[in-house]
Parts: structure tokens; C-alpha cells; sequence
């Protein structure tokens, strides 16, 4: 895969936060991450505060948020987590298309949007992006741009 | 339905108002014809004092004339009959005198008469051809002699006598008043006779007047309860006007109810569709993927147990969409009810199939829910046994009800079920609705050779 091989082996693997409300998709997420070697996916939560502390203990290099999250939205949450800890990275990963969303998403800090429709290669792609200091839409978004 | 209930409901309750205002109307009506008759019957006996009265002050207007008169005509008579003369002779000169003395309004009609006290006349203006006649025998026409009636009357001194007289001006036999004095110095009698067709007149006049004032009240009257009854009829229309707005506000407060819970129950299941559906599904995806991914990373040993994930999430999303599909069909059968259902789902079972699908629903009364839900499970099952196994290419259903109760009847052109089809697994469909049929008294049938199943539900009227 020319993704997965043109990610140079870091030192120490990429670390990566998932927020997102439902346990499925936390469970399937972990599960397609888990196949990329440089990936650790550090820690989990559906809840806006919990999302705060662990970021704050865990240092993730990389957060997921979704649209939906516990006690908040994705994209107050997101702004949240920026304001703490503006070093941080975040993508959202989320089944919502609606340029309203993205919109969102993206005043709140957000550094790339992935729809959980595209392509699995897709949040790899992101990550990578953003830890180069790059935004990223996915290309089916591009509409928006 | 509650619109159609309500329907009903509101023009019961307008009957029920239009009877008000019936009852409300018809003892006015009632009271206003006793009241016109009333009046009438008043007036008319009013009138008929009237009549009298005015008839007798008339006539004792007239009775004191024709004495005047007729003792004016005395004392010229007694000018003429002055001594010398011989006693019984008027003079020439007295008589035509006599004769061109007419008098009253009537000029025609009112004249002096002269007889002799045997019965001869000596002096009728209008009758000149009698003169000289002795009419002592000369009866009326009600057969009295009438000249020997004024004879006796001129000489007792009861000057005034009733009659019937042949009258000159008209040539009818009519009533005559007259009036007759005894002139002892022409040993005559003079007389006049006044007709009495004025006081018909008089009568005539009276009741045409009263009977204005019977029609003019009687009008007044009718306009007046016309008027009580544009009132009242007003008042009731107002009524009935404010009522029916008020029934058709609370029916549209209704009608944004069943919107609004409509539209709950929409964003409901969007939700439901986001939040199960489309998570799961992303899931499922995700899934296929990481094990695509793990194939192509070296991770194969892991891509087995990841598919059976796969499979196992698929199977979850099936029975969610099952489920979910299960709850808008009881949620339609809870709003629109059975016809509407049943037509719906014949309507995408042929769509889905290919099927010729005919749906017929006639009348369906309101249905007990689980009643309801049983008819539908019974469709439901009926259908599906069609689409699983007859091969058919034509379907009938159809809802009727009759006087014995509910028919629900489906038929189809299939291939038809195999013998014994209660017995083995196919069969537990069967029971099932047997079962929901037969739990309301109801009667289930399953008839089926190759080329025409028959599936009858039937639901006496008292679970209905």
C-alpha cells in the first residue's frame, strides 16, 4: 500500500486519541488503526471532559472527534481541547457531509475532515497531513473548497 | 379515524342546533298566528257593535227626519184641505204641491204618498199610474197588505211601520221604513218611506274599514314575529357560526398535532437511522476494511477473525433495519390504520415482486387494536408465504365487511402449497394465523391447489 509505505518509520509510534459517542464505531476505529504499525491508538472517550483530561494526561499527538460527543459537540469540544492545548492535532472522522458540519468543524481549529464514507486510506492520509502541519478535506469534500 | 369521528360529531351537534332554533321558532310561530286570530276575532266583534250602534244612531238620525218631513208635508196637506173644501179632497194645487216636495240626499227615493183611509191612492209621484186605484187588497211581496198596515199605523198614531216595497229607482223589492200620519183635516193619510240600503252601506262601510284594520295589524303582527324570527334566526346562525369555528380550530389544532407527531416520529427515525443504521453500517465497512488492510500489511493471521466480525456486524445491521421497518409498519398501522396498510403494502409488494397486485378495501370499521394487529400479521404472513413460495402471478386482496363481521381475503395464482402444508415448517405460518384469528370468535380458512390459494380471515361483528 503506497500510503502505509510512504510513511517513514517514526521513532516512536503516532499517538492518537479517539472521541466519538458510539462505542461501535470507537471499537471499529481502533480495529482499522490498529493495522497501521506507526498508530497507537492511546486512549478512548464519548465525553467532553473525559476527552479534556486525557488529552491532558495521555499527550496524544492526534485526536479523532466525531460530530457527536457526550455533554457537547464535536466541534466545541475540538475548540476546547485547541484552546488547552493548541499544540495537539485534530481530525474529525464522522459520517456527517453537511457543509453546515464542516463549516463547524473547521472555525472550531479542526485541521482535516474525513467522512467515515471514503476510503479507510483516507484518516491515514489525514494524519499524516496534519502532523506535517498541512489541512486536509477528504477529496470528496473538495466541493467545498 | 378521529377527523372523520369529529366530522360526525360536529354535524350531530349542528342538527342538534338547527333543532334548537326550530324549537326556539315554532311557539313563536304559534303564538303570532293565535295572537292575529285573536285580534281578528276582537275587531270583527267590535265591528259588529259598531255596526249596530252606528246603524241605530243612523237610523234614529233618519227616523227623526221622515217625522219631519212628513209632518212638514202634514201641515202643508192641511193648508190645502182648508174648510170649504169638501173633507176627503186635497186640492189640485196641494196635490202637485205634495208631489214636487222630494227630499233627503236620495232625491230619487224620497217622496211623499197620499191615500184615502179606504186604501185609495190620491198621490204617488213616481207611480202616477195608481193614482185613483184603491189598493186596500195590495199585498207585499211577503204577502202583507201592506196599505192597510200604514192605514192602521195612521190612525193608532204609531207613525212608524217596516215594509217591502217595489223601489221606483232600482226596480228591486227592498226594505222601506216609512212613515205615515193621519191628516184629520183632508181625513187623508201622507206618508214617506225611507229605504234601508244605506244602512246596508252603513254596515258595508264599517266592515270594509275594519277589515283595513284587521289587515293592517294582522301585517304589523307578521312583520313583527318576521322580524323575531330573523333575530333569533340570526342568533342561532351566529351560534352556529362561532361553534363551527371553534370546532374548526380544535380540528386543525388537531391536524398540527398528528403533523407535529408525524414530524417527531420522522426526525425519530432519523435518528434512529444515523445513530443505529449508518453507525453500524460504517462499522460493518470498517471492518471489511481492516481486514482488507491487515491482508496487505501482514496481518492475515488476524483477516479471519475480523470478517466473522464483519458478518456478525452485517447480521446486527439486518435485524436493526428488520426491527426498525417493524416499527414505522406498526406505527402506520397505529396512525392511517388497516386499509390504508394493507393498500400500501400491496402497493410495494408488487412493486418489489413483479406481481400483479390487486387491492379492493371496502368499509372498515374502527377495529380493536389487537384485532387490528392480528388482520395485518395474518396479511403480513399471507403475503410472504406468496412471495416465498407460490410463484404466483397474480394477487387479490380485499376487506369487506358485511353484516356477519369483517373479510379479509387473499388469493393468489401460485403454485399452491404442498399436501399436509400444516404439518412441516411452512405450516407454522398457517397455525400462527389460524391462531390470531380464532382468538376473536374469528373463522380462518386456508385453501389451496396448484393455480388458486385461498386465505379467508373472517372477525364477527362483536370484535370489531
Amino acid at each position: 500500500m503506497a500510503i502505509a509505505e510512504s510513511i517513514s518509520k517514526p521513532p516512536s509510534a503516532i499517538r492518537l486519541l479517539l472521541v466519538d459517542v458510539h462505542a461501535i464505531s470507537r471499537e471499529s476505529s481502533r480495529l482499522l488503526l490498529d493495522t497501521n504499525t506507526q498508530f497507537e491508538v492511546v486512549g478512548e472517550t464519548d465525553e467532553h471532559h473525559e476527552a479534556l483530561s486525557l488529552v491532558a494526561t495521555l499527550h496524544p499527538d492526534v485526536v479523532i472527534v466525531s460530530m457527536r460527543v457526550k455533554g457537547s459537540t464535536g466541534p466545541d469540544t475540538a475548540r476546547d481541547i485547541l484552546k488547552l492545548h493548541p499544540t495537539v492535532q485534530v481530525v474529525f472522522w464522522t459520517l456527517f457531509d453537511d457543509p453546515e458540519y464542516i463549516r463547524a468543524a473547521l472555525a472550531a481549529g479542526a485541521h482535516a475532515y474525513v467522512l467515515k464514507q471514503d476510503p479507510a486510506e483516507e484518516i491515514e492520509i489525514a494524519i499524516d497531513r496534519v502532523l506535517q502541519g498541512q489541512t486536509y478535506l477528504s477529496p470528496s469534500l473538495n466541493y467545498m473548497q | 379515524m378521529p377527523n372523520s369521528q369529529i366530522a360526525a360529531k360536529r354535524k350531530a351537534q349542528m342538527r342538534l342546533r338547527l333543532l334548537v332554533i326550530l324549537l326556539a321558532s315554532l311557539p313563536l310561530l304559534v303564538a303570532v298566528v293565535w295572537v292575529v286570530w285573536m285580534v281578528r276575532d276582537l275587531i270583527t266583534e267590535m265591528q259588529k257593535n259598531q255596526v249596530v250602534a252606528v246603524q241605530s244612531i243612523v237610523l234614529q238620525a233618519r227616523k227623526d227626519e221622515l217625522k219631519h218631513f212628513v209632518q212638514a208635508g202634514s201641515k202643508v196637506m192641511a193648508h190645502y184641505c182648508a174648510p170649504g173644501n169638501s173633507p176627503t179632497k186635497l186640492s189640485h194645487e196641494g196635490k202637485e204641491l205634495l208631489r214636487h216636495m222630494d227630499f233627503g240626499d236620495l232625491t230619487d227615493d224620497n217622496y211623499f204618498f197620499v191615500y184615502t183611509m179606504d186604501g185609495v191612492n190620491v198621490m204617488h209621484p213616481r207611480l202616477p199610474e195608481i193614482e185613483g186605484k184603491n189598493l186596500w187588497e195590495f199585498k207585499d211581496a211577503a204577502g202583507h197588505f201592506i196599505i192597510q198596515t200604514l192605514l192602521d199605523h195612521a190612525r193608532s198614531g204609531d207613525h212608524f211601520v217596516d215594509y217591502v216595497w217595489h223601489r221606483p229607482s232600482t226596480g228591486q223589492i227592498e226594505d222601506k221604513l216609512g212613515y205615515v200620519e193621519y191628516v184629520p183635516e183632508c181625513n187623508l193619510m201622507i206618508g214617506t218611506g225611507l229605504y234601508l240600503d244605506y244602512m246596508k252601506e252603513v254596515k258595508t262601510f264599517i266592515e270594509k274599514q275594519t277589515d283595513q284594520t284587521i289587515q293592517r295589524t294582522r301585517d304589523r303582527i307578521v312583520l313583527i314575529a318576521l322580524a323575531s324570527l330573523f333575530v333569533v334566526a340570526a342568533g342561532g346562525l351566529t351560534l352556529n357560526i362561532h361553534e363551527q369555528r371553534v370546532a374548526n380550530q380544535k380540528l386543525r389544532r388537531m391536524a398540527q398535532q398528528v403533523v407535529e407527531s408525524q414530524e417527531a416520529e420522522r426526525t425519530r427515525v432519523a435518528r434512529d437511522l444515523h445513530d443505529g443504521v449508518s453507525q453500524w453500517l460504517a462499522a460493518t465497512k470498517f471492518t471489511f476494511e481492516t481486514a482488507r488492510l491487515q491482508l496487505q500489511r501482514g496481518q492475515a493471521d488476524k483477516s479471519e477473525q475480523t470478517l466473522g466480525s464483519g458478518v456478525e456486524k452485517l447480521q446486527e445491521v439486518m435485524r436493526y433495519v428488520r426491527e426498525m421497518s417493524h416499527k414505522l409498519r406498526s406505527a402506520m398501522l397505529d396512525d392511517a390504520g388497516l386499509g390504508p396498510t394493507v393498500e400500501q403494502e400491496g402497493r410495494e409488494f408488487g412493486e418489489r415482486t413483479g406481481v400483479e397486485v390487486s387491492v379492493r378495501i371496502g368499509h372498515i370499521p374502527a377495529l380493536q387494536k389487537d384485532v387490528e394487529s392480528d388482520l395485518y400479521r395474518a396479511f403480513q404472513e399471507a403475503t410472504r408465504n406468496i412471495e416465498k413460495h407460490a410463484n404466483a402471478s397474480r394477487v387479490d386482496i380485499s376487506i369487506d365487511t358485511d353484516k356477519a363481521g369483517l373479510w379479509l381475503r387473499i388469493a393468489d395464482n401460485g403454485k399452491g402449497a404442498p399436501s399436509g402444508a400444516g404439518k412441516h415448517k411452512n405450516g407454522i405460518g398457517l397455525l400462527n394465523m389460524r391462531e390470531r384469528i380464532e382468538r376473536h370468535e374469528g373463522e380462518f380458512e386456508f385453501h389451496s391447489e396448484p393455480g388458486a390459494t385461498r386465505v379467508t380471515a373472517f372477525i364477527p361483528h362483536k370484535y370489531l
